[in-house]
């Protein structure tokens, strides 16, 4: 103890209570980042439950599509699905974009919801054949392993238009992403870059511009919007 | 990987709590002798010194809450010292000799001249300084003279409290001081109080003719005089039931001002005094003056990563205007919960703000200043952490282009205050 420290001076540093405190602080510490950790995980176990929905919502639907079969086109509502399907892909968009969050579960998650959304698609496009209607749909080919500075361009506008156009039906697929069902589209509509636009079919591939892709949609997207 | 933004807030959230819990320990531990009782009998002769510098509107209010103090007058010397006042600071105060205050003037020399001229003029035992912009509760010297019962206190601090808080910058200093009236307590308790305020320290004049007057220590004579004491080995103690009431600064400018004189005061008597940052002195060299250097240089990173990040959300912006071709009114305002990111640093940083609603109750307890101060500390909480680290980074460009900072005195005490 230095000399000018004698008894009852208020300056004494009394160790115990410096580490009693760090010990406080470190257990406080320490529970908040436990609090934090399973917080991540139910995270990801709600984003799963969205997935089981999601899949039960599919089946219903097809159910009742196998059901009226013998007059498919009516009573089928497909918004409050897509409107999901929207959900999940932004929730995992989120959880993609944070760090520690690119594991397994949300590259499975994704892989899953690919699938869906091309469930879905084919979905629309049998509506579309089948019974007349004219649902316009946009698959949109992204990347995001840095290889696409315009991607994150391309996304804005696409919720732009998805924003503006409530009928619209858009479609975003992870170029990289490996599972046979996707590489089979790939092949077929011959999608090579990203950002990658395919509208009813054809295929824009690079950046395309708000009004550019407004051009392309807005006859038959007002038309569909006076029908409905 | 974590990102540079939370590993801050971790750091932020970590010292954060670590004070807190180290001052509310501090707390318990003395919960007995937060106050101390007075002295029926034992009155020594007391000097109090008004230095005033064109303070017309406020000296009469001053040396009124003086004479209005609880203390036998003949035991209680009123000393006004006018340094050059181009207003009617000395006649207003030439009114009151009558009452038995001595009034004196000199050419203007700045504040710590006008203290030494008093303690000249006095043989009091206690001498002390009460800025003229500023009252005295009148309980507030008889509860802070039985400190000076242990021959080893040099000095004894009051409480201090923002004075009719009108203005939002006002009243975030009320907030301040509350905190303050807490943690000079608690920094009295182990032996760190860094600051001696003008309105209302009171020394023991032999410290003064000991070891020397009052020196013009980068005009924040309070905080010289404070470190002074404590390398002499000497304690300084706080009564925290002793009031006394200071109009704070009602202008940004004013504020600005004050506070870039104080903190210019605190680095350069800092530098001075740089041995105090030795083990001899305890808790004060190893734990307070390390804590607030490092509390400063982790606000002002955090000032720049959130000017940083202000800037980066804007440019954000502007790339999604400029990829919907400027129709930005149909930008999609639908909030998800889930995107609300609720990891680890959010919570820490919801248990730093619990433990400061936590102190602040604390404060106004021991400030006994509860009325509508949840507005005021949602006013702090937002406001404060910028301003606090804005003057700081004006100090300390300022300091290095050694730039000298001049005295300027508050232009705007409204009448409206002082009612």
């Amino acid at each position: 103890m230095p000399k000018s420290m004698e008894p009852g001076n208020p300056k004494i540093v009394n160790v115990h209570k410096y580490l009693f405190v760090l010990t406080l602080t470190i257990i406080i510490f320490a529970a908040g980042v436990l609090v934090g950790n399973s917080v991540a995980s139910a995270k990801i176990s709600s984003i799963q439950n969205l997935g089981q929905t999601l899949r039960t919502d599919i089946l219903a639907l097809e159910l009742q599509y196998n059901i009226m079969e013998s007059d498919p086109c009516r009573g089928i509502g497909f918004g409050p699905l897509l409107e999901e399907l929207y959900t999940l892909g932004s929730r995992l968009d989120f959880m993609e974009s944070k760090s520690g969050f690119d594991n397994d579960d949300v590259v499975r998650l994704k892989q899953y919801y690919s699938l869906v959304e091309l469930r879905h698609w084919l979905f629309i496009k049998k509506l579309n054949t089948e019974c007349n209607q004219e649902n316009n749909v946009i698959l949109y080919f992204y990347s995001n392993k840095g290889d696409c500075p315009k991607c994150e361009d391309q996304g804005h506008v696409l919720s732009y238009l998805h924003n503006k156009y409530p009928g619209l039906m858009i479609y975003s697929f992870d170029k990289n992403l490996n599972n046979p069902a996707l590489e089979a589209i790939r092949n077929d509509l011959n999608i090579q870059e990203a950002p990658t636009i395919v509208i009813n079919d054809d295929v824009y591939p690079g950046y395309q511009t708000r009004s550019f892709l407004e051009k392309l949609l807005n006859y038959s997207v007002e038309n569909e919007q006076i029908t409905e | 990987m974590m990102e540079f933004g939370e590993i801050l807030i971790s750091i932020i959230a970590f010292v954060s709590l670590y004070t807190s819990i180290f001052f509310i320990i501090t707390l318990i531990e003395h919960r007995n002798n937060i106050t101390k009782g007075e002295h029926p009998k034992k009155h020594p002769l007391v000097c109090i010194i008004v230095p005033c510098f064109n303070e017309e509107s406020t000296v009469a209010k001053t040396i009124d809450s003086l004479l209005g103090l609880d203390y036998p007058m003949k035991k209680l010397e009123i000393i006004v010292v006018d340094d050059g006042s181009t207003d009617n600071t000395y006649k207003v105060a030439k009114q009151y000799e009558s009452k038995g205050v001595k009034v004196f003037r000199k050419k203007n020399g700045g504040k710590y001249t006008a203290l030494n001229l008093g303690l000249s003029k006095t043989k009091a035992e206690f001498v002390g300084a009460l800025d003229a912009d500023s009252f005295v509760d009148p309980k507030a010297l008889k509860r802070m003279l039985p400190y000076f019962d242990n021959p080893k206190v040099m000095a004894v601090t009051p409480s201090l409290k923002i004075y009719n808080a009108k203005s939002w910058i006002q009243r975030i200093q009320r907030v301040e001081y509350a905190l303050g009236i807490f943690f000079r307590k608690m920094y009295s308790l182990i032996g760190s109080i860094n600051v001696t305020p003008g309105p209302f320290s009171i020394y023991r004049k032999v410290f003064f003719e000991k070891h020397g007057y009052y020196k013009k220590a980068h005009l924040t004579e309070d905080i010289e005089m404070a470190l002074r004491i404590q390398t002499h080995h000497y304690w300084i103690e706080n009564s925290v039931n002793a009031y006394v009431h200071t109009v704070g600064p009602s202008t940004f400018k004013d504020l600005y001002n004050q506070r870039k004189r104080w903190y210019s005061g605190f680095l350069k008597n800092t530098i001075d005094y740089k041995n105090i940052f030795s083990r001899k002195q305890g808790n004060l060299g190893l734990y307070t003056m390390p804590l607030a250097l490092i509390s400063i240089a982790i606000l002002i990173v955090s000032f720049f990563y959130m000017l940083y990040k202000f800037g980066e959300s804007l440019w954000n912006m502007y790339i999604y205007a400029r990829a919907v071709e400027f129709d930005i009114f149909r930008f999609d305002l639908s909030f998800d919960l889930f995107m609300l990111n609720i990891n680890t640093v959010l919570i820490l940083g919801a248990v730093t703000l619990i433990i400061g609603v936590i102190l602040i109750i604390i404060a106004a307890k021991l400030s006994k200043e509860h009325d509508k101060m949840v507005f005021s500390y949602i006013m702090y909480v937002i406001a404060y952490g910028f301003l606090f680290a804005f003057w700081w980074l004006v100090v300390l460009i300022n300091s290095l282009a050694k730039k000298e900072v001049k005295w300027t005195p508050k232009k705007t005490i409204s009448k409206k205050t002082l009612s």
